[in-house]
């Protein structure tokens, strides 16, 4: 195992661990960095530089059950008793814990194991079995974000965040070989060599932790902590609690007993930079900078949509408002021109519930979650089962009935039955999963003639509710000019959408391959994660690609990327929104290489019979 | 030598040592104190929903109430004495929080018996889930049944049962991770949308007190000891006060007017209206509960309930219940 101390150019990293093992209270440490950047080497070294310190891995597939514990059923078996059976979380109690590719984890369990490290207890009800259980650990995490995102709630929960970057520095990059190659030639040599550097910081960190209890944060730095707090739009109040306890370690690290305001300015970074918002606080979520300078042709109109709506204190006064100066400016758009579109009212969703071609065997009506085998072992009980390999969850009566008639030669011992492993039945269980829905909106210069954009999003905002009242999940893609941006990474909070949606700037380009393409990217992301999750595209466009980031044909790259998407495990619906008389029809053949759900946007009118319309093959 | 951190336990945001935070000790937030306080005061008043964005004290806030609980009976109420809040972790399996069957009993003297669950504890306390809109469905549905009818039927693992259940329903959510379903969320009597401070004193003063607890929470707690007691006292005597408060008819028309004007649906609203106001009014000695107090319900009431519920916003109701006073005015 490399050594702590002879990791290079990672100082931040080190730092951050460092302080979270002298005082783990801080809330943790999250080490986010591409592949390579030594993020579980430094971790993995930390078990050698503390050897009284064990480090438990919280592996990717982890169950609730290995996580929290569970009932001892070899034992209930066995002496008639029922006996906690603990998991990962009690064993890490007093030691580290360290979620590998925290971003890759199920959501749920990593919020388990935050609610451990922020109580030091755990409230374990489960398998009939009612305790707390002390969990006192020092949180390690990492995560690479070109793998998927960690979301803003998770993230704003660990204490402390090192963004590590790769070493660039060619000095810094020649001594990293220096060290590598004589510990690979010779790790019991090099270990040797490094061993007083070890020891000493191991030493360094034990004084750190003796001396936390005092240290003393002086009254008057709170406001030091607060206001670069505040600067960084932090919300809540995690930021400059972090803060002060990183500070208060950092002074103990330094061997002081008071914590000064260079302390706090040192670490501050560390605590905040990952809970800062880019919007200024009290200020109404601002469309994302997607004008790139001052001499943009559109950002005049921009700004003075976002001016009116800043005047109007009502929410709905200020879409009214928007929607009626955007209304009498409309027809003298230019295609370069950037525009904000009010929401049309009166849209029904598109049909997403299932795939295209189920509903065309079927006919069947939308509002079906899919069902799903529960891979967490959680939803209902429906019936039950012999298990295979190590039961999950064990239905005792299931299991009783199958033991009783063959009591007969068992011995029972001071029990009133005798159950068997073969006796042993597991519950099996369906678990209602929502689907994904991901909206990929083409917002370019097209998209602004006849209202299309406003009537495209009053459609998305109808399909927003639907999924709300479904627990879908969705998220909000944009593409034009030769950029595509996620608005709205999974979510489920449908204001979010609802208030980001108003905001898309139009104008511009249309780069569809583009933005097909880093859709495909984001769902082959989530797909990583949860397999078992149904993904929906929802493309709103008129298909009239006209740009390439590639150089290639535009119209041929967007079909040859189509056709690509078609073989992924995802379903498509195409929201054709082109109008008029002259219509190109590029959306169709798009929706037929996509092997789509085709809808025309002027069909999904409320109480439009022909919103069923099944498409075209 | 084992490495233990206990020493450096700061991160406990349940106890310190065993010790609560103080629920005088919370910096603003107003209004989801008064609301808190108001369950404490009316046991059946119906719950309270608390949204906000990360970080900003819920759970500290509801850990803390049972603290100023007073231990004498409510009248009327289902809390038999002095309130514990009984926790619902978002990881609990069904067999725990309805009951099951009672394995030691089954295996060792071949009896069926019903093992109580987290329902049979919560009976006359206070339900506490906190990250509600992260439970799951099933969950969900047991929950609304059961508050609903104030009974748990167990009918599972071959034992039937069943017992009384009700209880003060308090869950918190980050809206940001997800809504709730409008059936359970109408579940709530009042619900109240939390931000974090950004008075710059205030923040402060969050800071300061919290660090003050970390580093003695013993001497923080004594600290506000009698201020603790004088809100038990004060409680206490609100209780007391309440069935004096007249709940004329003048008082129900406006509740039931003001719930039209919102356009609520249900009669769930005006039922929690009326209570809330009245709860009021009992916390201010006031025997006459007046149309402040009606506005002050509302705006704990509503936030929930409003058509489009989840795409409703908090202002839209600020602007909807002016126009109602300024109607009566």
């Amino acid at each position: 195992m490399f050594p702590f101390s002879a990791v290079v150019g990672q100082e931040k990293a080190q730092k951050a661990l460092c302080l979270n093992l002298i005082s783990p209270g801080i809330g943790g440490a999250l080490l986010m960095g591409s592949k390579g950047t030594a993020k579980s080497t430094l971790v993995r070294s930390l078990a050698r530089l503390l050897p009284e310190a064990r480090i438990f891995n919280v592996p990717v597939g982890i169950t609730e059950d290995h996580l929290l514990g569970g009932l001892d059923w070899h034992a209930a078996i066995k002496t008639g008793r029922t006996v906690f059976s603990p998991g990962l979380l009690a064993e890490a109690h007093g030691h580290i814990l360290y979620l590998d590719e925290v971003n890759l984890l199920d959501e749920r369990l990593v919020h388990a194991v935050l609610d451990a490290a922020e109580c030091g207890e755990v409230r374990f009800e489960r398998d009939g079995l009612s305790l707390g259980y002390p969990c006192f650990f020092s949180l390690v995490a990492s995560m690479n974000p070109e793998e998927g995102d960690l979301s803003p709630h998770l993230l704003d929960r660990f204490g402390l965040c090192v963004d590590m970057g790769a070493v660039e520095d060619p000095a810094q990059r020649t001594e990293i070989l220096r060290r590598r190659l004589p510990f690979e030639k010779d790790p019991m040599l090099f270990l040797q060599e490094w061993r007083k550097k070890e020891n000493s910081l191991a030493i360094r960190i034990r004084e750190s932790q003796a001396r936390m209890s005092q240290v003393r944060f002086p009254a008057e730095l709170l406001g030091v902590a607060v206001g670069l707090s505040s600067a960084k739009g932090c919300a809540g109040h995690r930021g400059e609690i972090a803060l002060c306890r990183a500070a208060k370690a950092l002074a103990a690290w330094y061997g002081r007993s008071g914590v000064t305001e260079r302390h706090i300015r040192e670490i501050a970074a560390f605590a905040l930079d990952h809970r800062a918002s880019d919007l200024p606080k009290d200020a109404p979520p601002e469309a994302p900078a997607v004008s790139k300078s001052d001499s943009d042709p559109g950002s005049e109109g921009l700004k003075g949509a976002k001016r009116s709506r800043a005047d109007a204190t009502d929410p709905l006064e200020r879409d009214v408002a928007a929607a009626s100066k955007q209304d009498s400016v409309v027809s003298s758009r230019t295609p370069g021109e950037e525009i904000q579109f009010g929401i049309s009212e009166g849209y029904s969703a598109p049909e997403t519930a299932n795939s295209p071609f189920d509903r065309e065997k079927s006919g069947a009506k939308s509002g079906r979650r899919h069902r799903t085998r529960s891979v967490l072992g959680r939803g209902r009980a429906s019936g039950h089962r012999r298990p295979v390999g190590k039961p999950r969850s064990i239905s005792w009566d299931a299991t009783l009935k199958q033991a009783l008639p063959r009591q007969a030669g068992r011995r029972k011992g001071n029990l009133c039955v005798s159950i068997r492993c073969e006796d042993i039945r597991e519950n099996r269980r369906k678990g209602k999963t929502g689907r994904i829905l991901l909206f990929l909106v083409d917002a370019s210069g097209s998209m602004g003639a006849h209202r299309r954009m406003a009537a495209a999003k009053g459609c998305i905002l109808a399909a927003l509710k639907d999924a709300y009242l479904r627990r879908d999940r969705v998220a909000l893609m944009v593409f034009r000019r030769r950029e595509t941006r996620l608005l709205l990474p999974l979510a489920k909070s449908p204001d979010l959408a609802e208030r980001l949606l108003r905001e898309i700037p139009t104008g511009g380009e249309t780069p569809l391959a583009l933005g097909i393409g880093n859709a495909l990217d984001f769902c082959r992301k989530i797909k990583a994660r949860e397999s078992a999750t149904p993904i929906h595209v929802l493309l709103f466009s008129d298909g009239r690609a006209n740009v390439s980031t590639t150089g290639r044909n535009p119209i041929e790259e967007t079909l040859d990327i189509c056709k690509t998407a078609a073989k992924e495990n995802l379903s498509f619906t195409v929201v054709d929104t082109e109008t008029g008389f002259v219509r190109l029809e590029m959306a169709l053949k798009i929706a037929d290489h996509l092997k789509a759900s085709y809808r025309r946007l002027e069909d999904l009118r409320e109480n439009n019979t022909n919103s069923r319309i099944i498409p075209p093959k | 030598m084992e490495y233990r951190a206990e020493q450096n336990r700061t991160g406990q945001d349940r106890e310190q040592n065993g010790f609560l935070y103080p629920f005088t000790a919370l910096v603003g937030q107003e209004r989801l104190r008064t609301a808190l306080l108001l369950n404490l005061v009316n046991p059946s008043l119906g719950g309270v929903l608390i949204r906000g964005e990360r970080g900003t004290g819920k759970s500290t806030s509801v850990r803390s109430l049972a603290q100023v609980a007073p231990s004498e009976p409510a009248t009327g109420g289902p809390a038999p004495s002095g309130l514990r809040v009984v926790e619902l972790p978002v990881s609990a399996t069904e067999d725990r929080v309805v009951g099951g069957m009672d394995l030691e009993k089954a295996l060792q003297a071949g009896e069926r018996q019903f093992q109580p669950g987290i329902l049979a504890q919560a009976h006359g306390q206070i339900l506490y889930v906190d990250e509600i809109n992260l439970l799951d469905d099933q969950l969900v549905d047991i929950l609304l049944d059961v508050s609903a009818m104030g009974v748990n039927y167990v009918e599972r693992e071959g034992v039937s049962h069943s017992h009384p259940s009700r209880f003060i329903l308090v869950g918190t959510m980050n809206p940001e991770e997800g809504e709730l379903r409008p059936q359970l969320s109408d579940r709530f009597a009042l619900a109240v949308e939390v931000k974090g401070e950004h008075e710059r004193e205030n923040r402060i003063e969050i800071l300061k007190r919290r660090l003050a607890f970390e580093e003695n929470p013993e001497a923080f707690c004594r600290h506000y000891q009698s201020e603790e007691a004088n809100l038990t006292a004060r409680i206490q005597k609100a209780r007391d006060f309440l069935p004096r408060v007249k709940n004329n008819g003048t008082f129900l028309e406006m509740a039931a007017e003001l719930s039209i004007h919102m356009k609520s649906d249900g009669h769930r609203a005006d039922i929690a209206l009326v209570k809330t106001g009245l709860a009021l009014a009992a916390l201010d000695s006031r025997p006459e509960p007046g149309i402040d107090h009606l506005a002050r319900a509302a705006e704990m009431v509503f936030p929930h309930r409003l058509t489009g519920s989840p795409f409703t916003e908090v202002s839209r109701l600020a602007g909807a219940l002016r126009q109602w006073l300024d109607k009566k005015a």
